[in-house]
């Protein structure tokens, strides 16, 4: 007895009251410093749905029902903090309901489109067996708890198949790999791009040039197909036309003298019949002067206004610069030198330059994998840094590209007749990726029946029918969905905007909804923000919409339903009117039932051994802190 | 969304940038006096005598409402210049100068740059403030930058300061170019649609007559004389004319719509306008200041009438700021607190009004000292930091039409209005223990204040807290859902909790509530700006921004050295008068 008096006293104490108010108040700070860092699921996770955070919230509930427990025989004075204390425990109650009971989900509808349920937040994994001729789902997180090899999630279907979950990406993709096949299908190579800091892994093959590319920031390779020894010898060649950018003529007061662009470009070269050397610094193809800085700069690399700058060298080391207009050709008396007065070579530049016939195009690093006849691959390959090679390739064998840093392309497969397989690997986040961009979860499964098993990596939003022990199961990861008990359908969704401008200032979902079963016919509403749509006992919100092809069109909506509310409100209002009373109105009503005797200590063992004033010290302490004023 | 836009307009402006001008008095219709011959422009002056009232009250289409051509004046000599009054000039003579006499004021000082490194890599001289507009147009670097930093806002990589100054420097530019072609002048009300875009002077100038919102050439002639001979009117210092030609203007453009409830009413012009002239809360912060001047110089004292006069300076400053909010409410269609400029001064505003209430129910001659220093800092904050908020601009949908979210949104910034209040006392309590800690006569009554504001405070932020989560039931269906903002409120209420209870178990003494008084309204910065500007996750998204961080932090420790100082200044007293001073002090009558 002793003890529970003293739990009791405790439990109803100031001490712990603040001891649970400080914690509350560091741990939700904590929750959304944690929320900023990383997101709202692992602030969820290790904070507000975290036992721990419900086993305080039990403590705070505990703590302010002994309290008012604790001043029972209740007098006129205890009515304001009864009162409060009975609202927060309301409160907790709804909000206890609410985890329960409530519904939450998301439905997204394309214009037209109907649905009579919704996506929920939970993950399942779900299996349907045709011979039990019953699904069952799992609800799974794997996201804060992966599965592993060594301790897997079981998931069996009482006297069926069993399912174990052994392995989980949070972020995957499909990628298509290819495996050995035969007769006239199509090539393909599996290569890696290899030195210190990269490491690339890849397939190119299929029927599609997309299929057949794989590009990976500065470099690309290509799967080519060569059928014939000619054609062979038509991709072996090397890959680029040299860049046609015109010619610079040079009417020197001796001779006259023409210079290819694109062939000497940023290179220094003599000039025939003269005792000059030109260096053709570079090439504008959209050249604008910028007077103040006295040079010019390039605006895009389309051939609008074409322009070269070059230095003519003299044999004693003198330089010239000039800039030369494409639109001046025809002018070669417009003055071409920059920044001197005195000309020493006396040229008369003009730069002659055909949109039609050049030829900008600055091939990058690139191998060419060639499947040849008689099964054999070959390569060519072309790098920035101009060494090109071509040869034959050996799975195995290590080439080096001559890219930058050294990358060594290995071929690790080549199946001259490959059939088309897809692979489930971990996605590498880009940097400036939105959170919205990023694929969806996968699990590694392994499904067991009539002793015979499968194994298939499954993500998120996928399902599969799978032939296990002579059964053709059905399997799926995905969210679990909702049924609403009604039929929505979307007739359209529109955008309001402010006048003038196109920031948005309403959106705006027209539905139709019909409940045939308890007789409801269509109905039309409108669903915007701040005005959803109340059936039966689910409210539907207007959340966000996707654009398709530049237009508003897909709509979606969350889906709630609350048990919890009305018991919330009617909480939050015992509180307020609980606080009110106790701060301000005490003064008013205890005066009603005049002024009693503090009562014995029996109540203020509230205040735990921190007190060191004798009894009803703390209540003396209470009136003094009403306000008389009011 | 709100990237791709900051984007496109990056891009543009490197454009414009790019671009030579065109301005209004340049087509031949619009300009009186030939100035195709290259000879020195001669310098804009003001204009004695003009009157530009009519002129001022146009209503114009500009960013998603209805402002008067004034507001809009002073908005783009704002951007351009960084003051709305740029060397004495009038921010609406200013701008119809521009227009007539764009080849003068582009040669001119007049685009304010400030930071530092851009300066140095544009080539600009580092102690000069201000800078042409063909200045910078021609300054190649700048292009770069803004090409640099466009390239940034695609991959949403983070802006330095500079990139930054650069794309401002290019909105100021093209803010002048916009105002010269006459883009500004969105003055031409739609003849049928209350919601779709007005045509400007300037789209009209250019010549493009295929889509004329359905008016034919000939219906919209008279408008545009009329704009001319204003124009006209002003370049030639004609006064009288130009109050004929801008009556004109502003009848001719009213006749316009074929129905009525097209063009903005007048008095609603008219009450912008006024706005605008009076300034009502720059008022707020003189008149506060004057009041904290006089109750200081009181403070303590017994002289009545000091003190009445001081009440007297105190109430105007109240009463200034009742008529700014009717204003600033009357204009915007809304209650003042969407955003944060509207909520320092609402706050500012709670909490010299609850200090009002308190000084008449106790007559304490405290809550008026403490609170005309709080409602100082508060407008002065609002009326000089770059906060976002102060132009009066649309709502985002969600927090459209919702008489919760109101409700909500007062009462939680009440509540932050009393905190601020106690805060105030806080310092001020604080400053009496500096100056004799054994003054109980003085420390023990400012501290029950303290406590009595902190239990309003504390009720508002309840009840406020709770009527986010209706407003989230309402529009979100969910009463509550962790999210950081609605977090930081139940925080800020927990942590004054702690304080009433401490103090109710007689754990806090006076000291310890005017500390905590400092202390817990550090969980209000928090709640207010540190969540949306600081942490930026959550729903209430509309309402984040950045900036600020530094100066804030810097603002938060000095006042926390404050008060670690004033905690060691008692310390030491406590120590050597350890007989003298008793524990219990605190709630004592």
């Amino acid at each position: 007895m002793k003890f529970l008096r003293e739990l009791f006293d405790f439990l109803a104490s100031l001490k712990l009251a603040v001891i649970v108010l400080v914690t509350l108040a560091v741990s939700l700070a904590s929750a959304t410093i944690v929320e900023s860092l990383y997101d709202t699921d692992t602030a969820k996770h290790y904070f507000y749905s975290a036992p721990w955070f419900t086993v305080l919230l039990l403590v705070l509930g505990l703590n302010v029902l002994c309290a008012a427990l604790s001043r029972w025989p209740f007098k006129p004075r205890h009515y304001g903090f009864v009162v409060t204390h009975a609202g927060i425990i309301l409160m907790l109650i709804g909000s206890w309901m609410t985890m329960h009971y409530g519904v939450e989900g998301l439905l997204s509808l394309d214009k037209g489109e109907a649905s009579s349920q919704f996506m929920l937040y939970t993950t399942v994994v779900s299996l349907y067996s045709p011979k039990l001729n019953q699904t069952a789902e799992w609800p799974v997180a794997y996201r804060f708890n992966p599965p592993s090899q060594a301790h897997p999630s079981h998931l069996d279907m009482p006297g069926g198949p069993k399912v174990a979950v052994y392995e989980y990406l949070p972020t995957a993709l499909r990628k298509p790999v290819y495996v050995k096949g035969d007769g006239d299908q199509n090539p393909a190579v599996h290569f890696g791009l290899d030195n210190n800091f990269v490491h690339v892994d890849e397939w190119v093959g299929g029927t599609t040039e997309e299929s057949q590319r794989v590009d990976f920031g500065p470099a690309s390779v290509l799967l080519k197909v060569a059928k014939t020894p000619a054609e062979l010898q038509a991709l072996l060649a090397p890959q680029h036309a040299p860049r046609n950018l015109g010619q610079l003529q040079l009417k020197f007061p001796d001779t006259t003298a023409m210079v290819d662009v694109g062939r000497n470009l940023e290179q220094t070269v003599p000039i025939e019949n003269t005792q000059y050397q030109i260096h053709i610094i570079r090439y504008l193809p959209d050249a604008v002067p910028d007077e103040s800085k006295q040079q010019l700069i390039n605006q895009s690399d389309k051939p609008i206004n074409p322009a070269v700058e070059f230095e003519l060298i003299t044999p004693q080391g003198g330089r010239e610069v000039h800039s030369v207009f494409a639109r001046f050709f025809n002018h070669p008396e417009v003055p071409t030198l920059h920044g001197a007065t005195d000309q020493h070579t006396r040229v008369q530049a003009s730069f002659k330059f055909d949109p039609a016939a050049a030829n900008d195009d600055q091939l990058g690093n690139q191998v060419l994998l060639i499947a040849g006849p008689g099964d054999k691959l070959y390569a060519n390959v072309h790098a920035k840094s101009g060494l090109d090679k071509a040869g034959e390739l050996t799975v195995g064998q290590a080439w080096d590209t001559g890219f930058r840093m050294g990358l060594k392309l290995t071929v690790k497969d080549f199946y001259p007749h490959a059939m088309t397989d897809s692979q489930v690997v971990a996605f590498v986040p880009r940097r400036g990726m939105k959170e919205n961009d990023e694929p969806p979860p996968a699990i590694h499964v392994m499904i067991a029946n009539n002793g015979d098993t499968h194994d298939l990596w499954i993500r998120r939003g996928e399902a599969y029918g799978v032939m296990v022990g002579g059964e053709n199961l059905e399997i799926a990861f995905r969210p679990r969905m909702q049924p609403m008990g009604f039929n929505m359908k979307l007739d359209s969704f529109k955008i309001g905007h402010d006048p003038g401008t196109d920031n948005d200032a309403s959106y705006q979902s027209t539905v139709t909804y019909s409940d045939p079963k308890n007789g409801v016919q269509p109905k039309e509403a409108v669903i915007q923000m701040n005005e959803p749509l109340h059936y039966n006992h689910w409210t539907v919100f207007q959340s966000s919409f996707q654009r398709v092809d530049g237009v508003p069109r897909i709509s979606t909506f969350q889906i709630a339903y609350d048990p919890g509310v009305p018991v919330k409100y009617a909480g939050s209002l015992v509180m307020c009117l609980g606080i009110a009373t106790m701060f301000w109105l005490r003064g008013w009503y205890q005066g009603l039932g005049k002024k009693k005797k503090p009562p014995t200590q029996q109540a203020s063992g509230s205040n735990g051994k921190s007190s060191t004033e004798g009894p009803g010290l703390a209540e003396k302490r209470e009136e003094a802190l009403v306000t008389k004023g009011s | 969304m709100y990237r791709l836009k900051a984007l496109c307009a990056a891009l543009l402006l490197a454009l414009a940038l790019m671009l030579p001008g065109r301005a209004l008095a340049q087509t031949p219709e619009a300009s009186p006096t030939p100035q195709a011959s290259p000879t020195p422009v001669s310098p804009a002056k003001q204009v004695p005598g003009i009157d530009l009232s009519v002129i001022r009250a146009i209503p114009v289409q500009d960013a998603g409402r209805y402002k008067p051509l004034d507001t809009v004046a002073r908005e783009n000599v704002d951007l351009v210049t960084g003051k709305e009054v740029f060397e004495g000039w009038d921010p609406m003579e200013l701008m119809l100068s521009w227009v007539v006499k764009p080849e003068w004021w582009r040669t001119q000082p007049i685009v304010v740059v400030n930071q530092k490194q851009l300066k140095k890599d544009l080539g600009l001289n580092p102690d000069q403030k201000y800078f042409s507009v063909t200045e910078l147009q021609n300054n190649f670097k700048l292009g770069q930058i803004i090409q640099k930093a466009a390239q940034k806002a695609r991959t949403e990589e983070k802006l330095t300061d500079e990139e930054k100054a650069a794309n401002d420097a290019a909105t100021q530019v093209g803010t002048f170019r916009s105002v010269i072609s006459g883009e500004v002048f969105t003055i031409i009300p739609h003849p049928t649609d209350p919601t779709a875009h007005w045509l400007s002077i300037g789209q009209l100038m250019e010549g493009d007559q295929t889509d004329l919102d359905g008016y034919t050439a000939d219906q919209l002639q008279p408008a545009m004389n009329a704009f001319r001979d204003t124009m006209v009117a002003y370049n030639n210092g004609d006064t009288t004319a130009f109050r004929t030609a801008s009556d004109k203007l502003a009848t001719t453009l009213a006749s316009l719509p074929k129905s009525a409830d097209i063009y903005p009413s007048a008095s609603k012009m008219a009450m912008e306008v006024e706005y605008n002239r009076l300034d009502p809360f720059r008022w707020s912060w003189i008149l506060f200041l004057t009041a904290f001047l006089i109750l200081l110089s009181t403070a303590g004292l017994a002289n009545k009438s000091t003190y009445l006069v001081g009440m007297i300076a105190y109430a105007t400053a109240v009463g200034m700021t009742i008529y700014g909010f009717y204003l600033r409410c009357s204009i915007a269609g809304r209650p003042p607190v969407t955003n944060m400029y509207e909520s320092i001064i609402w706050v500012s505003f709670g909490a010299t009004m609850f200090a009002f209430v308190f000084e008449m129910i106790y007559k304490a001659r405290r809550f008026a000292l403490a609170a005309s220093a709080v409602g100082t800092i508060g407008f002065v904050l609002a009326d000089y930091l770059p906060i976002p908020g102060q132009t009066i601009s649309p709502l985002a949908p969600v927090l459209r039409n919702n008489m919760w979210l109101t409700i909500h949104v007062l009462t939680i910034t009440l509540s932050y209005a009393a905190f601020f209040l106690t805060w105030g006392l806080g310092h001020m309590s604080l400053w009496n223990y500096l100056k004799d800690p054994s003054n109980k006569k003085v420390i023990a009554p400012t501290n029950r204040y303290i406590y009595k504001a902190m239990q309003v405070g504390v009720l508002l932020v309840a009840a406020g807290t709770i009527l986010g989560g209706v407003w989230a039931n309402y529009s979100w269906g969910r009463f509550w859902g962790w999210d950081p903002k609605e977090v930081w409120a139940l925080i800020v209420l927990l942590s004054y909790l702690v304080v009433l209870h401490g103090r109710y178990a007689g754990w806090l003494h006076d000291f310890g509530t005017s500390v905590s008084a400092i202390v817990c309204f550090l969980t209000v910065i928090m709640a207010w700006y540190g969540v949306n500007f600081v942490l930026g996750v959550g729903l209430h998204s509309y309402g984040f921004g950045t900036g600020g961080y530094q100066y804030m932090m810097s603002a938060v420790l000095a006042d926390l050295a404050f008060v670690a100082f004033v905690a060691k200044r008692y310390g030491d007293w406590k120590l050597k008068n350890r007989p003298a001073a008793d524990s219990g002090s605190g709630t004592e009558e």
